[in-house]
């Protein structure tokens, strides 16, 4: 119940967080902050419900978001086998890799669904999503370790 | 015998590829999975957005009373509210009058019928990292009436149309979008052209305007009705610089919106009635 709370409260600050600041995506961090502390079925859940909320506000039909999170749950799966995650080398690799990861999804998306998207747009949301990622990922793993593994313990 | 290797590459990664492009491929020809995310999470943002708006607006209200005299504040709301009224009334007015003079030289009288207003506040502008398309997001949906391409204006012009509805809220597609075309005509040459964005740091492009065509510089764009969605006769755009090409059969026409997008709160939107037959309604709010 209390994780449940927890993650709805997330879901409310992070909506309210990219009405102010437009293209921002606060929920792909949270993911990442998910499988950094090993909560997999929370990943699971938290995945199907953010990618329904993204794709019903966004403007772009239907794939978008679970490409792009998926791609995200895919390389942290992935590098939990072969890197240590817990290096500043590997936070900062981790942010460009989402960045980019969203420049080329949206840039195939847009191409699929032949719409005319100025590139000048979509570089002003890679470049969001390269400095709050780590932001909001450290932000994430900080609170929920605070409030929700110590008060446990 | 399928190999370890091979089972892997077949249900890590073409199996989730061939699974993603079916549901992808069957969404955009059925559009089930996108009107059930209107559904759900457009709601969802929508509830979550909604009240807090409202409390902010409350708090702003409150603190504005106190700090104002407040039967002028009062005074100012009414006038304002009057006024927005009368812009309307006076628009519309304009507009029969001009279409009564040329339909009475015609003697082919047909009354212009009234058209349905609904005020929407606005929620949100682009949300999300989906949101690359210039869009609003405003508080009336399917069940107010609202349905894909309903037209939305404000008392200045034209300001977008549905791109998408929830039960109880929509999302907006600018005029400034790239991709947003509208069929206008000037208001004073009549001449016909289509409008259309070029993002949010630019002007509006008046495209396919002949060479030899009469258009004025300053001349007030209007919606022409030809494409079926607008009424005929809202102002969209007022024509900025007009050039002249070689290379081309068309004028290159630049205009600016005329309503101010920037510093919208709330605008109007226009349910589609009797001014287009039920058919063609199906016809062009059919995904």
């Amino acid at each position: 119940m209390k994780t449940i709370i927890w993650w709805t409260i997330y879901t409310i600050l992070g909506i309210w967080l990219q009405r102010f600041i437009p293209g921002l995506d606060c929920f792909a961090p949270a993911l990442a902050g998910c499988l950094y502390l090993g909560l997999f079925k929370t990943t699971f859940w938290l995945t199907l419900i953010w990618i329904i909320i993204q794709e019903g506000v966004g403007g772009l039909a239907f794939g978008f978001t679970l490409l792009f999170y998926g791609g995200i749950v895919l390389f942290f799966l992935g590098s939990k086998l072969i890197f240590t995650q817990n290096t500043a080398l590997f936070f900062i690799g981790a942010s460009f890799y989402s960045a980019g990861l969203y420049f080329v999804t949206i840039q195939i998306m847009t191409s699929l669904q032949e719409l005319n998207v100025p590139i000048y747009l979509i570089v002003q949301n890679s470049m969001l999503t390269l400095i709050f990622f780590p932001i909001l990922w450290t932000i994430m793993i900080l609170s929920y370790s605070q409030w929700m593994i110590d008060s446990n313990v | 015998m399928i190999s370890k290797r091979n089972k892997f590459l077949l249900l890590f990664v073409f199996l989730p590829i061939a699974l993603y492009i079916s549901v992808y491929t069957w969404n955009w020809h059925t559009g089930t999975i996108d009107r059930f995310a209107s559904y759900t999470g457009l709601e969802f943002v929508g509830w979550v957005l909604e009240p807090g708006i409202w409390v902010q607006n409350k708090t702003k209200s409150m603190w504005n009373n106190y700090i104002d005299l407040v039967d002028i504040g009062k005074e100012n709301r009414r006038l304002r509210e009057k006024l927005k009224q009368t812009k309307l009334q006076i628009f519309k007015l304009k507009q029969k009058n001009a279409e009564y003079n040329r339909l009475q030289e015609l003697l082919k009288f047909s009354p212009p019928k009234d058209w349905k207003y609904q005020g929407a506040r606005i929620l949100a502008h682009e949300l999300g990292p989906n949101a690359v398309l210039k869009t609003l997001l405003v508080s009336k949906g399917k069940t107010d009436g609202i349905s894909k391409n309903t037209p939305v204006v404000t008392p200045e012009g034209v300001v977008g149309k549905v791109l998408r509805t929830s039960a109880h809220y929509s999302t907006v597609l600018l005029l400034t979008d790239p991709n947003s075309r509208i069929p206008v005509k000037g208001k004073k040459s009549r001449t016909n052209g289509i409008i259309q964005g070029q993002g949010p740091y630019s002007d509006l492009k008046l495209s396919y305007v002949p060479k030899n065509a009469q258009l004025f510089e300053e001349e007030i764009l209007v919606t022409s009705g030809l494409g079926r969605i607008f009424p005929k006769g809202i102002p969209v755009a007022r024509v900025q610089d007009i050039e002249k090409s070689d290379l081309s059969l068309f004028k290159q026409v630049g205009a600016k919106p005329v309503s101010k997008l920037k510093k919208l709160e709330e605008v109007l939107l226009i349910e589609m009635n009797s001014q287009i037959p039920k058919k063609l309604q199906d016809k062009f709010t059919r995904k």
